[in-house]
């Protein structure tokens, strides 16, 4: 053990600085000399074998050493100081600057061309599709940046961390070098050619200035016992890359064999999908565009082939549960600018179809109000929802919605505003209509507004064009709807709302709504403020979000008279003044002999699993049921079977405990239940299911049973739990064994409502209308005559009672001439006389069509008010008179 | 007279210097300390043991020769020297040039013609 006194340790420490000071622009590294010295002192002493050492050991030893700046030797045994040639000053030599260049730089330069232009994801492939992989690219100019200076200004307590960092960055360019391999031919031919195509060389070259670096790391750390950590950083680079970047060709690989392959197989792929498949991969396959490596330069595709958008939605919503076109559209990644006029020259393909199709980029809803009157006593509502769409794209959009109605609901007036003046519709046959629109859309390119009938209480509406740079449209439906009695003292109102779109709702937009009724009328939701300022009616009104319009919370309840059961009105439509009469009566359902439940299984059911476990569990004892559950194949989660306490119960906790996994095809369970229920008389499905936007399955299989029993066959009464589409009711359109059930309360409430009307001695109000001669209604029982929705609620009814009878035309011409849009007829608004005259179509009297407020109250308002205006303008005439 | 010759001999050995710690490395790799033990031995090169030790970190630095550290049981770690590929590049050409320079200078000595 050698001991050192103060004094020589301050002798040596003083040598050392002053060699420091002196080596400062030598060539040499300094810090590494001093230690050499350091190191050979402590030679000189293990040798000496010294156990103290002195001052005067130090200098001694120092004395051997000579004069440190003297590399020049003397002449034997006279030491002289001579200077020192000066070696070169360290200047970056040609290969550090390669490696700051190629390793720091480019990849730098490389990188903020990428997020400024967004060029190579609009032409290639997405390099930088998310966050993560933007943090991998950004790391690579940085880490190599800092092991640059580093090694110039020779610091060496860095060199063992950026070994690892080192090595991790190689992991990261060998991985980019490779994705660009399919490039770096054709661009190493564009920069002899053209001189350009260095950017797409910045992976490769990355990669080999990083090497280069390791290197240098190694040369100039040479004291360190080692650069290590090659093997650490690759590995965490592989791993943080498997993380990050393999996902993407796994939910293509996954993607291909679940649009292709066997049953079992697309099974099997689905499952893995919603393992570890990339949602934002599959909603950006959806849409066909370039991000996420969709499109494949030279036929090689980096990240995994694509498959067809059609294919992709069907498999988004197996994976997810939630159709493709209910998220934001997907953005290819990040970027000051992206190419957007690449997405923006992307044709709409759907534009004039009857899909809704994906979200449009630039188109949203500006505006939105309802306005209602309602009819609590004759049960009648009557609803206009004007709409204004806004595209900030550089090209002309076509807006889609398909929109749910009120149960029962019926659109009876549509209106375009062109020039900021209205335009009503003609209503015709479906294919009139649609055949006059496409005409205008796709040929003439000028302003149309379509509304079809897509389902069961559903329509599409579609107009077009939302002109360019921010251009607008306007809207109007009317929608004309009975209410749904509760009681002989209460009456319900839903309203309309969005079921798919194709264009955004902006988060901050509200839905302005204000109703009328003579009658007080409520509602649960707070949103709803009552106004009584007007005498002998009650309004409300409210600011909703567009997801709370569909809420049963924001349900409107009206107080009525239980006496009022009748209500009538001259129909001046009738050839001889007919009058529809509409009476209320109650009536008692039949118990069904075998009710079989199909339960939808997607993921978005599970929060309803415990609801409907509780209306199972309270059954009526005895009755025959059966349970289905609609999961990636049918289950039986009860066979058919007579019902007890203990049997429901046990079902319903099974069922109660289940989870939903992504989207479910309910078809194949619904066939299943509608034979279990065809095998008796009376036989009923209730179909307790989500949204499903795609038809999975062949339609026609359950079209078939349909067709065969139109009249006769089990009933389905279909409960939807949440808003969206469902391409299943939609291919039943028109059929009157489909009946959806009204949700106004919680899923528990309303299917209680409905199981509970089946026990024994349970009645339910129901509304019948019917046409008459005007001599043919008792006299006692007329009373003041009502609305002409009355009417239009009747032929409503008439029109599919023909339609079950399989009277087409007939149906045709009462729709026609009620102006009501049906599962036969539609509405079309055109630009022009002459585009109505070319397409045989006669829009309505503007006088015939409904309207908020209704048109006698509208003429007493207008009255009152030139009324006012005349009065007051007599005033003013009499008061200069006075003054003379 | 002899202030001419210690310039000249200084001029002379200065350029010497480098090769010389070249050729000590070219058979094997050497420790630092045993290094400059063996150069400071060589008779007429008249080198101290600290001017040796900014020569190797300047040829370290320059990539002619490369070190490792390796724990002794003698003593402090040994830090070993040997050449790198371009060390021994340019003591290959370094040799020449002497070899070729001593050869013309002792053919001028012996009365030739160069």
């Amino acid at each position: 053990m050698t001991t050192w006194t103060d004094s020589a340790k301050e002798k040596l420490e003083d040598y050392l600085t002053r060699v420091r000071s002196t080596l400062h622009s030598s060539g040499a590294d300094p810090v590494e000399v001093t230690e050499d010295i350091r190191r050979h002192i402590s030679e000189e002493i293990a040798a000496g074998q010294l156990e103290v050492v002195t001052t005067d050991d130090v200098e001694r030893i120092l004395l051997r050493l000579g004069a440190l700046q003297a590399a020049a030797p003397t002449r034997a045994g006279h030491p002289a100081t001579v200077s020192v040639p000066a070696t070169k000053p360290l200047e970056p030599k040609p290969r550090h600057v390669f490696a700051l260049l190629f390793g720091s730089i480019l990849p730098l330069l490389a990188l903020v061309f990428e997020l400024a232009t967004r060029g190579c994801a609009a032409i290639m492939f997405d390099p930088i599709p998310d966050t993560w992989h933007l943090l991998l690219v950004g790391v690579v100019p940085l880490v190599n940046a800092l092991t640059w200076w580093s090694i110039r200004e020779r610091r060496h307590s860095w060199f063992a961390p950026l070994g690892h960092a080192n090595a991790f960055v190689l992991g990261i360019t060998i991985y980019y070098a490779f994705m660009f391999a399919t490039v770096t031919p054709f661009a190493v031919v564009g920069i002899i050619i053209y001189g350009l195509g260095l950017l797409p060389l910045a992976p490769l070259f990355g990669f080999i200035a990083t090497w280069r670096l390791r290197v240098l790391l190694k040369r100039t750390a040479a004291e360190q016992p080692s650069i290590a950590g090659l093997r650490w950083g690759l590995g965490a680079a592989a791993l943080l890359l498997a993380l990050v970047a393999l996902p993407i060709p796994f939910t293509r690989y996954w993607s291909q064999i679940a649009a292709h392959e066997s049953p079992e197989d697309k099974v099997e792929a689905v499952k893995w999908l919603r393992l570890f498949g990339r949602e934002e991969v599959l909603l950006s396959d959806c849409y066909g565009n370039s991000g996420w490596g969709g499109n494949a330069p030279w036929g090689i595709y980096v990240q995994g082939r694509p498959v067809s958008p059609e294919a992709a939605r069907s498999i988004f919503y197996r994976v997810t549960g939630r159709p493709f076109n209910a998220v934001a559209p997907p953005q290819s990644g990040f970027g000051l600018k992206r190419w957007d006029f690449l997405d923006e020259l992307s044709w709409d393909a759907e534009q004039g179809g009857t899909i809704v199709g994906g979200r449009l980029k630039g188109l949203s809803l500006a505006q939105s109000r309802l306005d209602g009157l309602m009819d609590a006593d004759a049960a009648w509502s009557y609803v206009e929802w004007t709409l204004e769409f806004k595209n900030v794209s550089t090209t002309q959009r076509e807006a889609r919605a398909q929109i749910a109605l009120p149960p029962g609901g019926v659109v009876s007036r549509l209106t375009l505003w062109v020039n900021g003046e209205e335009r009503e519709a003609a209503f015709a046959g479906c294919s009139q209509v649609r055949q006059a629109y496409q005409q205008v859309v796709n040929v003439q390119r000028r302003d149309p507004v379509l509304v079809t009938s897509c389902g069961p209480d559903r329509v599409l509406m579609q107009c077009f064009p939302v002109p360019e740079n921010g251009g607008t449209i306007k809207v109007r439906l009317g929608i004309t709807s009975p209410l749904h009695l509760e009681n002989a003292e209460s009456a319900v109102a839903l309203w309309p709302h969005f079921i798919e779109r194709n264009f955004n709702v902006p988060d901050h937009l509200e839905h302005s709504l204000w109703v009328e009724a003579r009658q007080p009328v409520h509602s649960a939701s707070p949103a709803f403020k009552t106004d009584l300022s007007k005498p002998g009616v009650q309004a409300l009104r409210a600011q909703l979000r567009d997801a709370r319009l569909s809420e049963p919370a924001s349900a409107v309840r009206l107080r009525r008279d239980a006496a009022a059961n009748e209500a009538w009105i001259t129909d001046h439509r009738s050839t001889d003044g007919q009058i529809v009469r509409q009476t209320i009566k109650p009536r008692r359902e039949p118990a069904p002999e075998r009710i079989v439940f199909v339960v939808d299984g997607s993921l978005s059911m599970t929060e309803f699993f415990p609801q409907i476990a509780g209306v199972l569990r309270n059954l009526t004892n005895g009755v025959e049921f059966a349970v289905l559950l609609a999961g990636d194949s049918v289950e039986e989660l009860s066979p058919v079977r007579r019902g007890d306490e203990a049997t429901c119960r046990q079902v319903a906790d099974q069922l109660a405990q289940r989870k939903g996994a992504g989207g479910q095809d309910n078809v194949p369970a619904l066939m299943r239940g509608w034979d279990w229920a065809a095998e008796r008389p009376n036989g009923v499905v209730v179909w307790i299911h989500g949204p499903q936007p795609q038809l999975l399955e062949n339609g026609e299989t359950i079209q078939q049973r349909f067709d065969w029993r139109p009249g006769g066959g089990p009933v389905i009464f279909e409960v939807q739990t949440s808003p969206g589409p469902d391409r299943v009711i939609e291919n039943l359109n028109g059929k009157a064994a489909l009946k959806s059930v009204a949700r106004y309360g919680t899923l528990r409430e309303d299917l209680g409502r409905l199981t509970d009307g089946w026990r024994g001695g349970a009645t339910q109000l129901e509304l019948t209308r019917e046409r008459s001669a005007s001599g043919v209604m008792p006299v006692t029982n007329r009373g003041k005559e009502n609305s002409r929705h009355l009417a239009r609620l009747w032929a409503y009814d008439e029109i599919l009672r023909l339609i079950a009878a399989r009277k087409r035309d007939a149906a045709v011409q009462l729709a026609g001439l009620y102006q009501l849009v049906t599962p036969v007829s539609g509405a079309v608004v055109l630009e022009t006389r002459q585009q109505f005259d070319q397409a045989g179509l006669q829009p309505v009297d503007p006088q015939s069509v409904p309207m908020v407020p209704e048109p006698g109250t509208f003429v007493l308002l207008v009255l009152g008010l030139l009324a006012a205006a005349l009065l007051r303008w007599r005033r003013r005439s009499a008061k200069p008179a006075a003054n003379c | 007279m002899m202030d001419f010759f210690d310039n000249w001999t200084v001029q002379v050995r200065k350029g010497l210097l480098e090769v010389c710690i070249l050729n000590a490395l070219a058979n094997q790799e050497r420790y630092g300390y045993d290094l400059v033990k063996t150069l400071v031995q060589i008779p007429g090169l008249g080198v101290t043991e600290g001017t040796l030790y900014p020569l190797l970190s300047r040829l370290r630095v320059q990539g002619l020769i490369s070190a490792r550290l390796e724990e002794s049981s003698e003593g402090p770690a040994r830090k070993y020297y040997s050449l790198t590929r371009d060390g021994r590049k340019i003591m290959a050409a370094m040799n020449d040039y002497l070899e070729t320079l001593n050869k013309g200078a002792r053919t001028l000595r012996d009365g030739g013609k160069a």
